[in-house]
This record gives C-alpha cells, structure tokens and sequence, in this order.
C-alpha cells in the first residue's frame, strides 16, 4: 500500500470517527481532485471539462456516502467514477474529445530537460518518450486499461467500466503492453 | 498451462499471471513451470520491464504534460450545500401517497396496511416516500426532443393484428435544425432504399415526396393527417401523444424497471390507440406504438429510436436538408432547394475513409473481426456497418466500442442479434462465416492410421522410460484420448490462421495504398498496427499448426526453400495479404481433409506431402515480411 493509498484510506476512516460527512468529502477533494483531473486530462478531456468532471466525481462520492453506500477504497473508487462519467459525455456529446496526438509530442520535446544530462538519463528519457507517444497511440480504451490497471483496479472492474468483458480487457491490455514492448526493443 | 506444441507460456497466460488474475490451479501451474523454464522467466522478466516503463512514461511524461486546470479550484463545500438544499426540497415536494389515507379500498392500501400492522410504522414510511407519478407531470417533463437541434434515427415496425408477425420494418432517418426551423424526414426500406421523403422549411411549409409520385406541398403548419400511409410523418414526441390523447383521465402509466409506458385509448386521426415509452432516467421518449382497426384488420405500428444525437448546427452535412435526387430527379417542377446555411456541410471521401479506418481499428479492438459476421462499406455519405452477433452482450459490446465514432450521423450501425434478426425475417445466410464442427473418432479420419502410430510410439517410449514394456492395446483409451486432443489442436490452429488471415483481408479491403498516403498519421499508425498484429498472429498460428504436424508426417522437415515469393524486390501488402489468405483458405482445406472424418474412403492426403510443408513454411515467411515491411513503412511511404 503505498503512501496515497493510505492516505486516502485514513480519510474514510474519519466516517467511522462520525466526522460531518462535508467535510469528509472536502478533505478527499482537496487531496485527490489532482489526480483525478490528471487521469481525465490524461485521457484527452479538455481542460474545463475535466476539472467539471472531477467536481461532478466528489459530488457523486457525497451522494454516496450519503446514501450509505460501503467504499472500500477510495481511489479505484473515485477513478471507476470518473471513467464512467467521462465515457458518458463522450456518449452524450458529439464532439470529439480531441485526443492529443502529434500536438503533445511536440509539447514533450519542447520540454527542456531539468535534469542533469548524464547518457544515462538520456538514454532513460528517449525511451520513455517514445513509451508515452506509443501510449498515446493507443485507442482510449486500451489507454483507460492501462491507466486503471496502473491505479490498481481489477481486470473485471476495469470491464465494468468499458462495458465489456474481462477477457476483452486481458486482451486489451495484452495488445497495449505489446505495442510499447515493440518501442523498447526499438 | 504451457502451449502442448511448443512447451512455453503464451504472452496472455504469462500477463494474467503477473496481473494476479489466474484462478489458484492454473496460478500453481503456471508457478511451476515458471520456477523449471528459463526462457519462459525471462519473457515475464521483459513483460514485467514494459510494465515498469509504462508507468515510469505515465507518471513521468503522461501525466505531468497534461495542462493545468483552468483558473483555481473552488471549494466544494458552496456545491454540497446547494446540493442538500435540493435533496431536501425534492423530498419536500414528493407527494405522498394520498391514496394511503384517502381510499382505504384498493388492493394495494390493504397490503400496506396489512404490512404496518405486522412489521410497524417504519414499512409504511418506507413505501410513503414512493412517488406516484401522474401522465401529465411526465408528458410535462419529457425531453423535447422534437425542439433539439439533432440527428435521429428510428424503426418503423408495421404488425398484422396487435401482436402478429412483423409485416414491414422500415427505417426513418430526421434531421432538425431549431435555429432555422428546418426539418428533414425520409424514408428507407428494408432494402435501404429511400422510398419518401418529407422537408419542413423555416415558414413551416411541408413538401412530401414519395417514390413516383408528385411532390405534395402542404403550406403552413397543420397536423399531419394521421393515416396508416403517414405513421412515418408522426413525430415520436411527448408532444404528440400529449396532443392526441384526447381526455389525460383515461391515460395509464405503467412504471417498469426503466421506463414509463403510458397507454391511451385514444389516437390521433384514424388511430384508435396509442402508447409513449419515456426512459425513466432522462424521460426521454424512445418509443411510440399506434393502433388503426381492430380485431384481425387491426394494423400497429411501433417506432422504436435507435439513435438520438444532439449535434451542433454547423455540423450537419450539407445534403441533409435537400431533397435527394432519387426522389426529385424525375420531375420537371422540383421546389427549390431550401436555403443553406453556410456552415453545413457533406463529409468528403477523405473524412468517409477515415471514419472507415477508426471503424475497423474499434472493431478489431473488440476482437470483432475474427470470424463473427461484421462487415464495414461505405457508400458515397455514410459508412455502413452490418453486424450479426449471438447474443445481446456482444452486440452492446460492439456498440459500445463504436460508441466514439465521430461524427456519428456519418455512421449507419446495423447490428442484431440472431434472435433479433430471426424476428424480423428469415435470416439471411451470408456466405462468409466460418462454422465448423467436426464429429471427431466416431470414424475414422484419413491420417488416424498416421497419428495412432505416432502416439502408440510416444506413450510406449514413456512406458518405457518408466519401466517395463508393455504392448499397447490397440484401442487403448489414453492413445485415443490423446488423439482426439491433438486433433482439436490442429483444428484450431488452423481455423485461427484462417480467421486472422480473413481479418486482414477485411481491413486491407477497406484501404488502398493510395488511401494509406492520404491518412493522418494517427489513423495510419493504427490501420498498419492491425495489420501487423493479424500478420503476427497468423505467423503464429501457421507456425504451431506446422510445429504440431512435424515430428508425425516429416520426421525429417524438408531443407527450407529459398522463397522467392518472401524475397522479391517488389512487395506489396495487398498482394501478399491476398495471398496470404489463399494460402490460409487451402491449408485450412487440407487439414479439414486430413483429420476431418471422411466416408469418402481412401483419397490423397495433401497434408502429408512435402508441398504442404513448404507451403506452410512460405505462409509463415510472407507473414514475417508484411510485419517488418509494416513496421518500416513510413507515413509518407505507404
């Protein structure tokens, strides 16, 4: 369990303490609505959508909590909650959530590089750039795989998401990790 | 666990396995041999790696680049207290069940009032919170949908008598601008084939167009004459069953799990019944059914929607608010065209062979275009996509991954179940699925004499290794066993070639070299990735069938051919997909020959001469040359 996610634990805990349940839900905001916005953002979401996005997600942790609804964890939790109110407005929109392809690429190499320029980190750095374009690459739903499977959700809980089955999201997280394997072995 | 034909674990066992998502037999087995192979480890050793750098890029690079929020994040606190004004107002507002007090009569108030006799007040406050919801208050409140600026879609389904066969299932396609007040209706049969069409301009004027028939204006706004011969013209809207059903005292609602159903004993025009189906949720209209005669003349009708899309005004294709030529062609005298707002548009080949390409890309990303009856085709405005599917799951599942497909009135999704397609007429029987059972060892297959050797040898040299010899019976179970297993093997690896090699062909169908050039980037990344990931699974495929056959019927595989098919200067995808396909097609043929049980008697078996061997081979060598030439390839170089 890594500091998050005992972080984000002892927050719920406070419901057992009878803490209001406004301020329990304040508390998770301010420490996870980052995270949250990053995962939306980080899915192509444009930046106002996903920080309304993110608000929308702790109103409707509020509503549970309030409707004495058991979470266990809060941050597979919060990110299922996400990725379905994210798949929801892109069924309900007709607008392309621009995915950023190319445009983020070049926004990546414009980047200087703060850290020191051993052959080392550069190698490190090449590689990981060409990782994460090979990530953007790959259709929304193998990249909600990834990310997810990264946050620690379980393959059927990634699939209640998706709305498909858990033997698709194996292969789909089968096929992402091996397209990246392919920029690795160069 | 380990794959029979070649001893190791397969990529998928080996990420479940990291994952923690196998079940505790296989997790031991897999353990097990993980502990004793070398090679094995060390390919869950480069698939842990990918897995660590994948998310070093994520956290690194992925998520750092994305931009900021705009402006500063605002409490939370502001929104959960308006949030419990308004779950405290709605409670508030709730009308409680009058009747539980008022008219101790119904049925339903003596079941209450029986249960708070046994269980206490609290089950009685439980059910007083249910909300009775009246036809009015839902009629009031459903989605305008007839007032969006949208795209929509509908079936129209005509019954003989109220619950007869189906006798006709048309489709209806409107376009509606709320900004210009336009509005256009049309037809199609089941053949797809536009049969009328209906435009409302801005003044409310209506042109009816019909196959062979005069145009029909209808100037101002006017109820449509509700005949059989209009049902098509009914808007399905709260609007019209609020219009039509004449006294809201005669109006049921029915609430189900999801929906509200409300029936009227009234219709408009000639209908002399109608019914409104409202999604519970959004209370917006899905469904309507009108009923004209009764008894056995009786005709109903139901409108189903299939598809609703709110879209913004420029975006709607130039074409969609002008009459087509099909309908107007032939007559002298057509109106003049509607005006158009600039802004509208048609899709341009460009932008129809792109959704094409996302199309196939989504499909095969749910595995869709291996051997289930799906097939994409675009016409000169709409990419069409017809899909037959087993069951219900699947078919939201393939609905589900075209789901981000934009713009989505570019896109006409026929997908049934068989269920679905039975229903509505006898199924059509497409030549391309790829079905096969085979009764296996009730007969005999032309190579069993072949396999019965090789196996009765094998278990002798086990029994041998761990001790004495014994003879083994001729019909011993375990050699049968082991026959029909290897068989089924076979069977498999050869059906799987086939169906990748199918898949291929589908996509390389869809996109020519010349289309490849004029791809985005993006698009022609992810068209080349599936290829190369079919190319590779049927190399693979092709590569265990021949594996598996070797050490029977070549006990000493032929020297390998130089090919030169695999080594020409000129290679060209298309080419070698085709033929990659024959080859799958005629390997497939042999291996059905050879193992499938024959009441033909003794024929050659292809199978076992060296040609097939090398064909195989040469199979595998074209696959690996499409790969390397698709990972090579640039986007300016197609």
């Amino acid at each position: 369990m890594d500091a998050h996610t005992r972080q984000s634990e002892a927050l719920l805990a406070g419901l057992v303490t009878h803490e209001s349940l406004h301020d329990v839900v304040c508390r998770a905001y301010e420490a996870e609505r980052m995270s949250v916005y990053r995962y939306l953002a980080s899915l192509g979401v444009e930046p106002e959508s996903a920080k309304d996005i993110t608000q929308d997600v702790f109103l409707k942790l509020y509503l549970a909590l309030r409707r004495g609804e058991e979470i266990r964890m809060l941050r597979p939790w919060l990110f299922r909650v996400a990725s379905h109110l994210f798949l929801n407005v892109r069924r309900s929109e007709s607008t392309v959530f621009h995915l950023r392809g190319d445009e983020a690429d070049r926004a990546i190499d414009a980047v200087p590089d703060a850290r020191p320029s051993t052959d080392e980190a550069l190698i490190r750095r090449q590689r990981l750039l060409g990782v994460a374009s090979a990530i953007r690459a790959l259709s929304p739903q193998q990249r909600i795989c990834l990310r997810l499977r990264a946050e620690g959700l379980r393959y059927r809980e990634i699939a209640e998401v998706l709305g498909v089955s858990a033997g698709t999201v194996s292969e789909f997280v089968r096929r992402a990790l091996a397209r990246v394997k392919k920029v690795i072995d160069g | 666990m380990a794959n029979r034909d070649t001893g190791h674990l397969g990529d998928d066992d080996l990420l479940l396995f990291l994952d923690g998502e196998v079940d505790k037999a296989n997790e031991a087995a897999i353990g097990e041999h993980l502990a004793a192979c070398w090679s094995c480890r060390a390919r869950r050793d480069e698939l842990q790696a990918a897995i660590t750098t994948v998310v070093h890029a994520m956290d690194e690079l992925v998520l750092p680049d994305v931009p900021p929020p705009p402006g500063s994040w605002e409490g939370l606190e502001p929104q959960l207290a308006r949030l419990d004004e308004q779950l405290n107002a709605e409670r508030l507002s709730v009308r409680w069940r009058t009747a539980l007090v008022g008219a101790f009569g119904g049925s339903r108030v003596h079941w209450v009032a029986a249960a708070t006799a046994v269980a206490g007040i609290a089950i009685a406050v439980v059910l007083l919170q249910q909300r009775t919801v009246t036809a009015d208050e839902l009629l009031a409140r459903a989605r305008p949908v007839d007032q969006l600026t949208a795209y929509r879609q509908l079936t129209l389904e005509e019954r003989q008598g109220s619950r007869g066969p189906i006798v006709t299932r048309q489709r209806i396609e409107i376009w509606q601008n709320t900004t210009t007040h336009e509005k256009a209706r049309r037809l199609f049969d089941e053949r797809n084939l536009l049969i009328a069409g209906e435009w409302t301009r801005a003044d409310g004027s209506r042109t009816v167009y019909r196959r062979q028939e005069a145009p029909n204006r209808e100037d101002g706004p006017s109820a449509v004459a509700m005949t059989p011969d209009n049902v098509w013209r009914i808007e399905l809207a709260a609007s019209t069953f609020a219009a039509a059903a004449a006294d809201p005292g005669h109006t049921s609602v029915d609430e189900q799990p999801r929906a509200f159903v409300l029936s009227s004993p009234f219709g408009p025009g000639q209908a002399n019944a109608m019914s409104l189906t409202l999604t519970r949720a959004a209370l917006h209209p899905i469904a309507q059914s009108f009923t004209f005669g009764s008894g056995a003349d009786a005709r109903s009708f139901r409108i189903v929607e299939n598809l609703f899309d709110e879209i913004a005004a420029d975006r709607i294709p130039l074409v969609a608010f002008a009459p087509d030529a099909d309908l107007t062609g032939a007559l002298a005298t057509a109106p003049a065209a509607p005006a158009r707002p600039a802004a509208v548009r048609r899709l341009s080949p460009h932008e129809l062979l792109g959704l094409e390409v996302d199309a196939l890309v989504r499909l095969d990303g749910v595995e869709a275009l291996l051997g289930e009856q799906v097939n994409v085709t675009r016409t000169d405005s709409l990419v069409r996509i017809d899909a037959l599917v087993g069951t219900p799951e699947r078919k939201s599942e393939l609905l589900h991954a075209l789901d981000s497909l934009v713009p989505r009135w570019g896109i006409d999704l026929q997908i049934q179940t068989f269920e679905e397609a039975q229903q509505r007429g006898p199924v059509r029987q497409d030549a391309s699925p790829v079905v096969r059972s085979v009764e296996m060892m009730d007969a005999r297959a032309p190579v069993y004499d072949d396999l019965k050797r090789y196996f009765a040898e094998e278990l002798a040299r086990k029994t041998a290794a761990d001790g004495p010899a014994t003879n083994v019976a001729s019909a011993d179970p375990s050699l049968e066993k082991e026959i029909q297993a290897f068989t089924g093997r076979v069977l498999e690896h050869s059906l799987q070639a086939r169906l990748h090699a199918r898949a291929l062909t589908q996509a390389a169908a869809r996109v020519s070299a010349a289309e490849l050039a004029t791809l985005t980037p993006d698009r022609a990344q992810a068209w080349r990735a599936l290829i190369r990931d079919h190319a590779a699974a049927f190399g693979r495929e092709t590569e265990s069938l021949r594996l598996a056959l070797q050490p029977i019927f070549f006990a000493t595989p032929p020297a390998t051919r130089s090919n030169s098919a695999a080594s020409g200067q000129d290679f060209d995808v298309w080419q070698t997909i085709a033929r990659l396909f024959e080859l799958a097609s005629a390997h497939d043929v042999a291996v059905g020959q050879a193992f499938a049980v024959s009441t033909i008697g003794a024929t050659p078996v292809y199978l076992k001469g060296e040609e097939f061997w090398h064909s195989l081979r040469s199979a595998e060598e074209l696959a690996t040359r499409l790969q390397t030439t698709l990972a090579t390839l640039r986007n300016d170089r197609p």
